[in-house]
């Protein structure tokens, strides 16, 4: 059984309907891109497996649970994360504290013992003659610091070490990106839905993401769905692809084999444009089946 | 270029242009400050600020208030005027000169047609004292009858205030050719001579009391405003502090509230120390009714602290906050009154809990229905919870229980309440027991502010806030984590209102209204949503200055509704704010390129309304 | 860099109760509710208290208050198509409607027109309208442009608190121009008379009702036409659609918003004229309840819906009117007529909870984005 199943799924919007029939599969521990033209339906669909959207017909599935119905704060607790189009930070909070959000779900303390906890200055305690006296740490403080540590161990992993307490909004775009993916990770995912991840990224970062992503299936065992733009980025990790057209998949399998499907090329480039990718195939064929002429 | 040259061109550059600018277009912009002005001064004189600030003395005997207010907007006008004028000292005198007269001539006009149409029919403050003010009567010691005033003739000085503001209007914009330091000096003597004229009465009134200071306060006071010698000491102590701050800071421009200082220890002990001695001793200092007013800021502060939770943190905007108030203040009455209404006769200390509890409970009650509901919905919605328990408290249908537009009565005093009683001069009298309590409530807050703001659920509340939607993808229960927010909320506003009650003796019905709910919620966002400080001053501004001037509290929404305006423009953080709410609101950095802000939470009530389509 | 992952974490006892715990009161809530409406009503009708011609008198009623809510609602739901925010200060707009309205009549009634004829208290009352109409669109702009158009992209909380402080400092200004007491409305002796036509009078209708009912429908009609023919209405609802494609497609956004802002208001204008002559009196607050009430009718039809809004303010109006005496006065409460503004109250509430979308909106999806 698939991580995530979704099976005829079908989202309408009024008159337009942006996900159609779509039955698509996510195997735990792998990367998968979705991809397709602008309008195809790919953020719709992962709005839909967030919970963002309710889905009209169909069922989306994780780890055999049954999430198309679910709230999305339900559908986080069962191990999905998710980021943005458009980066989507809390701006007023600091790095550090944007990803103890995402750790939000994995604390316990409850507000009656933040209230009532005893303050820190008594719990680090004084040294009397030799003797060092203090209250017991409390839960909270421990967990708390617990998470803090976690917090700063993400941002690190993601490449953004020593930014804990940088105002969300005063970092530049690169890092922004790589902290929503922090934040993501802060709710130790199993599957991790990245929309665009490097979008508006030079080569070099896009190069030092795309290592990044590897990193958290390879290291962290996080299954990932992508939707990109970039198709080196795309071509380069994904072990499988499928392209999206108006709501449809279109097709689905390897770089290559998406890289020469006519239906893919005609959707991306248009009629015409697949029909002469067509002819130079054939007539590619033809010479190499033709004998070489001989002297 | 040669040396010489340079520098001819240099000192040619730096000798100010007295061309006349003769475009037409170019003084548009003055044209239109002028109108602008001109409204103004016709609202101010027509809205009656004019003639009730008339009654108080700036300086006795020399200017009042009214007149002050009048010279103010026509120096403004001139000093805008100026500023809009084209490029050259000439132009802007000019330009300031024009905008002053078109002010001028308004309330020429006003002079001219007022009498005739007799429009107090309409405008009841078109009256003749304001004729008499506006065209300088008593400079010309003419005696304007009253039948004048009915049509007969306009008053021959007509052109007074046309020359008066224009006047003016030029040493506004003379203001914009001098230095910037010496503007800023005589603006700040005006403003301080002004500002300590207004409180003339507060300062006076405790000076009175001890012989050493009241033959001090006699010269320097008179009973409404400052006297002449008040005036000039102010001016030259506004002169030497001055002087002293620019010694000090010789580069630094005035900001209206300093960026993220940091303190010494050193200094930061005896300050703090200093302002808890003040606080603690405060209502002791004054008689009167100056103590009630103090508890009463206090008691709102309080307030302000508990919305703070809901709105300040959570974001919940709750204009139906009255809604609690008013049941922890019929609680309180209830449990405590030993008139015909109360049915226990409890001490105030035992039932304090209880009208929050019952408050909290309110809360939950209320809550659960609409915190599934989105952004303004929700103000709405809980506006009509706060109407629909005004209206209740008011009815015949419960008229029996808790006494209708009479209310509740004969609620004592905390200390009475546990049978102790205290003389009216004694030190613990019934407002100074209620403000000690406030003081004791305010720190219990802040504390438990404070403990939850730097904690899961304040983190979970803050990201709420700016962001609802990420906020639930990453597991934060929205119901839940709102719930606690507005019940917190609702546990403040009860006990506010148990207080309120026990300081006016009695809750009636007509104190439970919407004014209530949005003179908290104007503390809160004046103040600075999610700052403590911030709502002690909200309450001290919001609350104190009308009761301490009493022309101001009849006016006091039509300030509060333009202090609303114009800090949601110019400084939506709040005067004190919080780390927080200063990065969210007020970018000073602009976002970088390609960069978005996070769009807000889009309005309809958790559904898409019928007019949008759905994403890509 | 190894970081771990944790193990997934359910929900602890009290999160799941508490979720029980909201759906139940959820449930009970509507339960009570349809319990309050069906026992009222049926305590009412079987009482035979009330005659056929009561109910009669109170559903003309409630079509008169409803044209007037339905007039104001069609501003609130224009600006918030438009600007996605709710135009507090509108129900003010509505109030300096009905004081324009009063100011014009004393005129009138100084220069003997009012009462003239019934020709001449038609002209009047046109001409109020018409008065009314220009000083709220004039109001309405200047608010639009100091209190709202600055801040077109701040998050909406701040944009909502200046609406408030607009509403407050429109209410104030009111008060001190003119003073707190009450201005009654000269009365139009032609209004209160019964009308001689057919159908209407046997129904009891006086001019005055006709006049109100009738300009409500006329003047929704013709916005209607404005909005769904002209070139500006369907800029109007370009932008209310989708504000940057239509900036995209050189629709003019800014003046559309200030059309829709005039247009409303100018409907609020003449209600409010309606309301003066109907109800005969205005204080300086007069226009803040009616305003939320007017909210409500635009939420109960849709909000961003123009004929929801029509038919909010007519279903609303009657659901006030009938609803005290059918339903509160049946379950014994004294004095029924206070509480009904809780009628309309409690109608936001659960509209908002159970139906956001309100009656004519479309549901285009759950969605939560």
């Amino acid at each position: 059984m698939a991580l995530l199943e979704t099976r005829n799924a079908t989202k309408r919007f009024g008159g337009l309907t942006a996900v159609n029939d779509l039955s698509f599969d996510l195997d735990e521990g792998a990367i998968v891109s979705v991809i397709g033209p602008n309008g195809a339906g790919k953020t719709t669909f992962f709005n839909c497996i967030a919970g963002f959207y309710q889905i009209d017909e169909g069922s989306i599935t994780l780890d055999g649970t049954e999430i198309h119905e679910q709230r999305p704060d339900k559908i986080a607790r069962l191990g999905l994360s998710r980021t943005y189009q458009n980066i989507r930070l809390f701006g007023g909070m600091t790095a550090a504290e944007n990803v103890l959000v995402g750790e939000h779900q994995h604390l316990e303390s409850s507000w009656f013992r933040t209230v009532f906890r005893s303050p820190k200055r008594l719990q680090k305690g004084w040294t009397i003659r030799g003797r060092h006296l203090h209250l017991p740490v409390s839960s909270v403080d421990r967990e708390e610091a617990e998470a803090r540590a976690e917090a700063e161990r993400l941002l690190a992993y993601v490449g953004l070490e020593g930014t804990a307490d940088t105002s969300a909004s005063n970092m530049p775009y690169g890092d922004q990106r790589r902290l929503e993916i922090a934040r993501a990770l802060g709710a130790s995912p199993r599957i991790l839905l990245l929309d665009e991840p490097t979008a508006g990224m030079n080569p070099a970062e896009t190069h030092d993401l795309t290592g990044l992503i590897r990193r958290l299936r390879d290291d962290l065992g996080i299954t990932i769905l992508l939707i990109e733009h970039e198709m080196r980025v795309v071509m380069d990790i994904s072990e499988r692809i499928t392209v999206l057209d108006y709501g449809e998949r279109i097709a689905e399998g390897s770089a290559a084999e998406i890289q020469s499907d006519q239906r893919v090329i005609e959707a991306y480039l248009g009629k015409a444009a697949a029909e002469a990718e067509a002819e130079r195939i054939e007539t590619a064929a033809e010479a190499a089946s033709t004998p070489a002429e001989s002297d | 270029m040669t040396a010489q040259t340079a520098t001819a061109q240099t000192s040619a550059d730096e000798r100010p242009d007295w061309s006349l600018n003769t475009d037409r277009h170019a003084w548009k912009p003055v044209v239109i400050a002028g109108l602008l002005f001109a409204f103004a001064a016709l609202y101010i004189t027509l809205v009656g600020l004019v003639n009730t600030f008339h009654e108080r003395d700036t300086i006795e005997d020399v200017i009042t208030l009214g007149q002050t207010m009048l010279l103010v907007t026509f120096g403004s006008a001139g000093y805008v005027g100026a500023t809009r004028a084209p490029k050259g000292p000439l132009n802007a005198i000019i330009g300031a000169a024009v905008t002053g007269l078109i002010t001028g001539a308004a309330l020429s006009a006003l002079l001219i047609v007022g009498p005739a149409l007799d429009l107090r029919d309409f405008f009841p403050n078109a009256s003749p004292d304001l004729y008499n003010l506006l065209s300088g009567a008593e400079f010309f010691e003419l005696e304007n009858t009253r039948e004048m005033w009915r049509g007969e003739a306009f008053p021959v000085t007509f052109w007074f205030p046309s020359v008066v503001a224009m006047s003016v209007g030029v040493v506004g914009g003379l203001l914009t050719l001098m230095p910037r330091r010496a503007r800023n000096l005589i603006v700040l003597v005006i403003g301080a001579i002004i500002v300590m004229g207004m409180f003339a009465s507060v300062v006076r009134s405790p000076m009175l009391q001890h012989d050493a200071t009241s033959g001090v306060a006699r010269d320097i006071f008179s009973s409404s405003g400052l006297r002449m010698p008040g005036a000039i000491l102010v001016a030259v102590s506004v002169i030497i502090i001055y002087a002293i701050w620019v010694v000090f800071h010789p580069r630094e421009r005035w900001r209206a509230v300093p960026a993220e200082t940091k303190h010494s220890p050193l200094l930061t002990i005896p300050a703090g120390a200093l302002v808890l001695i003040v606080v603690l001793l405060l209502p002791l200092g004054f008689t009167g009714f100056i103590p009630a007013v103090i508890a009463l800021i206090a008691l709102y502060a309080l307030m302000g602290l508990g919305l703070n939770i809901t709105l300040g943190l959570a974001g919940l905007l709750d204009l139906g906050f009255v809604a609690f108030f008013a049941v922890g203040a019929y609680t309180l009455a209830l449990l405590t009154s030993t008139g015909e209404l109360g049915i226990a006769q409890w001490s105030f200390f035992v039932a304090v809990p209880f009208a929050m509890l019952a408050a909290m409970g309110f809360g939950i009650l209320l809550g659960l229905p609409i915190l599934g509901i989105r952004g303004d919905y929700l103000a709405i919605a809980t506006l009509g919870f706060g109407e629909i328990i005004a209206i209740l408290a008011r009815s015949d249908l419960l008229k029996d229980y808790i006494g209708g537009p009479n209310g509740i009565l004969n609620v004592p005093k905390p200390l009475a309440s546990m049978g102790i009683e205290i003389p009216p001069d004694h030190w613990l009298a019934g407002p100074n027991q209620i403000y000690y309590i406030s003081l004791i409530c305010i720190l219990v807050i802040s504390f438990i502010a404070i403990r939850l703001r730097d904690s899961r659920l304040g983190r979970a509340w803050v990201a709420i806030r700016e962001d609802e939607d990420v906020a639930e993808a990453l597991g934060i229960n929205l119901v839940q984590t709102k719930s606690l927010a507005y019940m917190l909320g609702a546990a403040f506003a009860g006990l506010g209102g148990a207080i309120f009650a026990a300081l006016y003796g009695s809750i009636i019905s007509s104190s439970v209204n919407l004014n209530v709910s949005i003179l908290i919620v104007t503390i809160v966002t004046l103040g600075g949503m999610g700052s403590i400080p911030g709502m002690i001053l909200g309450a001290i501004v919001i609350i104190g200055l009308p009761e301490l001037f009493r022309e101001f509290a009849e006016y006091r929404f039509l300030f509060y509704g333009v202090a609303l305006i114009l800090v949601m423009r110019w400084r939506p953080e709040g005067l004190l704010p919080s780390r927080v709410g200063r990065q969210e609101l007020h970018d000073d950095e602009p976002a970088l390129e390609g960069e978005e802000k996070p769009p807000s939470s889009p309005g309809g009530p958790g559904e898409a309304p019928a007019t949008s389509t759905g994403g890509a | 860099m190894q970081t771990t992952l944790r193990p997934r974490r359910s929900p602890s006892r009290t999160e799941t109760a508490f979720e029980a715990a909201v759906n139940v009161f959820l449930w009970a809530f509507r339960i009570i509710l349809v319990l309050i409406v069906v026992v009222g009503s049926y305590l009412t009708i079987t009482s035979g208290k009330f005659t056929v011609d009561t109910w009669v008198t109170l559903i003309i009623n409630g079509a008169v208050q409803g044209g007037i809510y339905a007039l104001v609602a069609l501003g609130y739901t224009m600006v918030y198509g438009i600007m996605k925010m709710i135009n507090f200060a509108h129900g003010e707009i509505f109030m300096i409607g009905i004081f324009a309205g009063y100011f014009t009549a004393e005129i009138l009634e100084d220069f003997g027109i009012l009462n003239a004829s019934a020709l001449a208290s038609l002209f009047s009352i046109t001409l109020m309208m018409i008065v009314a109409a220009t000083i709220s669109t004039l109001v309405a702009l200047a608010v639009e442009r100091v209190a709202y158009r600055p801040l077109r992209h701040s998050p909406r909380l701040v944009l909502l608190i200046s609406a408030i402080g607009a509403s407050y400092f429109l209410q104030y200004t009111v008060r001190g121009l003119v003073g707190p007491g009450i201005f009654k409305y000269p009365t139009i002796d032609v209004m209160e008379e019964e009308t001689g036509l057919p159908i209407l009078s046997a129904l009891g209708m006086t001019w005055i009702q006709v006049i109100v009912i009738g300009s409500a429908l006329l003047m929704m009609a013709v916005l209607y036409a404005f909005v769904m023919r002209s070139k500006q209405g369907t800029a109007i609802r370009a932008v209310s659609e989708d504000k940057e494609a239509a900036a995209l497609m050189g629709v003019d956004v800014t003046r559309a918003v200030v059309i829709t802002f005039g247009v409303g208001a100018a409907m609020a204008g003449a209600a409010g004229v309606l309301y003066g002559l109907y109800w005969g009196q205005v204080q300086f607050y007069t226009g803040f309840i009616p305003g939320i009430k007017a909210f409500t009718a635009a939420v109960l039809g849709g909000i961003g819906n123009i004929p929801g809004a029509m038919v909010g303010g007519f279903v609303l109006g009657e659901a006030e009117s009938i609803g005290s005496l059918l339903i509160i006065d049946g379950l014994g409460v004294p004095s029924p007529g206070q509480l009904k503004d809780v009628i309309a109250f409690t109608i936001l509430v659960m509209v908002l909870m159970f139906r956001p979308q309100g009656i004519m909106g479309e549901r285009l999806s759950r969605s939560r984005a």
